[in-house]
């Protein structure tokens, strides 16, 4: 189980989330749905240890885990994938992956297992990441963070800015990824994708949990979205 | 034929400096103001050393050692505590550095100049192509061209290399795959400072060995990594034949215009294109 405990994050002298209480347990597809600027990126920093908690608690399998520098919980099993996809783009696609093997032991995703989830991935393992697309490059974030063979695996809306074909794709590779054993939290600024995958759902607005459920509840969240700041 | 090769080895000594000066600018963002002082103080351990064993191939190799230690000191203690700080800081770090070594390197050696000697075997000349070529600016050509073989193949095709390329890259990202980013500037600033010296250490037999001598040199390294590119390899070995060219054949013909020469180089790279030769356009965030 990896969560937060009541966790306050700052930006400098700006506060970015406020009491914040959050958990996914091993094999939940979790969903955090809110506006821009709302802290969902912030509350997915904070969950993998990129990003500092001034109050509250991190914990990890009961393990406090609150100072634990982000390289280290990157071997403890948890990977982020952030918004701008972050591909290191003077090296080539297939090198982005190599990083990743070599800095973690083999499990079950493999580069074979990574390139048969993207096909298109394995066209373009020798193209610069710079010149890669953004499907592509949204692949290869993926890819590259699944090579970690993670216990968690956080996304930070994956399928933005995308052509449907290749959000269908993400979709399906999202769903193979949590039944293959990794938990899965999903940032989007709707529900559109995520009440196709999700099997929890959180709202969030000003840095503070509006409305949690499970999908049999979504229409009440759903007016929450609409009506506007809480 | 000898001006040329006289070239090289002045490319090859520049090359070597700024080869560990635009990797630490790539990696940690810093430029080390004190890498003329470092390759001062690899040019007096390699003095001692050979002094004290006869043996001037064994300083070369001691001393890119002893001074890969003295880089990762100074990379732990005196900078990563100010990485987030502002730049000032950095340079007056980097400054304070200098003014340090400096004291350091007199207090042990004192003002005479030194020299070591021609190693037995690389003195005296060669006759080919119809000129005399140092026999030791040719080794230097030579050990430099395998110096710039080994550091690519070390950054292109190695594991260390792959996390270095990436963590310069991006550090953060390279961070949260799993990369131990501090680890990475601590070797990144040792190997740049053991390159330095080992610079040092070969420029020993071929210059005078003095308190001042990095500061002569300095200038031109960064003339060179702004040429090429800064944090790319293959612009500090253009930028480095570019200088040492300009250097070596700008003596033999017209002393007097040297340094106009060599800066003009830099204002027309800076008109032309100002990112360097190899380097990339950074688009403003």
């Amino acid at each position: 189980m990896l969560e937060l405990r009541d966790v306050d994050v700052f930006y400098g002298k700006a506060q970015a989330l406020h009491g914040i209480s959050f958990s996914v347990a091993p094999g939940d597809i979790v969903a955090l749905i809110g506006r821009n600027g709302a802290g969902k990126s912030t509350l997915l920093r904070a969950l993998a240890g990129a990003h500092g908690l001034t109050r509250g608690e991190r914990r990890l399998d009961g393990d406090i885990i609150t100072r634990l520098p982000s390289y280290l919980c990157s071997r403890r099993g948890i990977a982020l994938v952030p918004e701008d996809r972050q591909i290191f783009s003077s090296l080539t696609a297939e090198e982005n992956l190599r990083l990743v093997e070599v800095l973690h032991p083999a499990g079950y995703w493999t580069r074979e297992r990574v390139y048969r989830l993207f096909p298109r991935l394995a066209e373009r393992r020798k193209a610069n990441g710079i010149s890669l697309s953004g499907g592509e490059q949204q692949m290869l974030a993926i890819a590259r963070s699944l090579l970690a063979n993670p216990h968690y695996l956080l996304l930070d809306e994956p399928t933005e800015g995308l052509a449907p074909i290749i959000v269908d794709a993400i979709i399906a590779a999202i769903s193979e990824i949590n039944q293959q054993g990794t938990a899965v939290v999903l940032v989007e600024q709707n529900f559109k994708v995520p009440q196709l995958l999700a099997n929890y759902f959180h709202l969030i607005d000003s840095g503070r949990l509006t409305w949690s459920g499970p999908p049999d509840r979504l229409d009440e969240a759903r007016d929450l979205l609409i009506v506007g700041r809480s | 034929m000898s001006t040329f090769v006289i070239g090289l080895s002045i490319a090859m000594l520049l090359f070597l400096l700024s080869a560990g000066l635009t990797l630490i600018f790539g990696m940690l963002g810093i430029i080390n103001f004190a890498h003329g002082a470092v390759y001062m103080l690899g040019a007096y351990v390699a003095y001692q050393v050979a002094a004290t064993t006869h043996n001037f191939w064994l300083a070369l190799c001691v001393t890119p050692l002893v001074l890969a230690v003295v880089g990762a000191i100074i990379e732990r203690l005196v900078l990563r505590p100010i990485y987030d700080r502002p730049h000032e800081f950095q340079l007056l770090a980097t400054f304070g550095l200098i003014l340090v070594l400096e004291e350091a390197v007199r207090m042990i050696w004192g003002l005479q100049l030194r020299s070591i000697a021609t190693p037995p075997g690389l003195s005296g000349s060669v006759h080919v192509f119809g000129t005399d070529i140092s026999k030791y600016r040719l080794f230097v050509v030579v050990f430099g061209a395998a110096m710039v073989a080994l550091l690519f193949f070390g950054i292109e095709r190695t594991r260390l290399g792959l996390i270095l390329r990436a963590s310069s890259n991006n550090a953060g990202m390279a961070e949260m795959l799993g990369v131990e980013v501090g680890r990475v500037r601590t070797a990144i600033f040792a190997l740049g400072t053991a390159l330095a010296g080992i610079g040092g250490a070969i420029a020993g037999p071929m210059l005078p060995i003095q308190l001042q001598m990095g500061f002569s040199v300095i200038l031109d390294c960064f003339i060179v990594i702004i040429i090429g590119g800064l944090g790319n390899i293959r612009g500090a070995v253009a930028g480095a034949l570019l200088i040492g060219m300009t250097r070596a054949y700008g003596q033999q013909y017209a002393a007097e215009w040297i340094d106009i020469a060599t800066y003009g180089v830099l204002v027309v790279t800076l008109l032309v294109r100002p990112q360097g030769l190899f380097g990339i356009r950074l688009r403003t965030a």
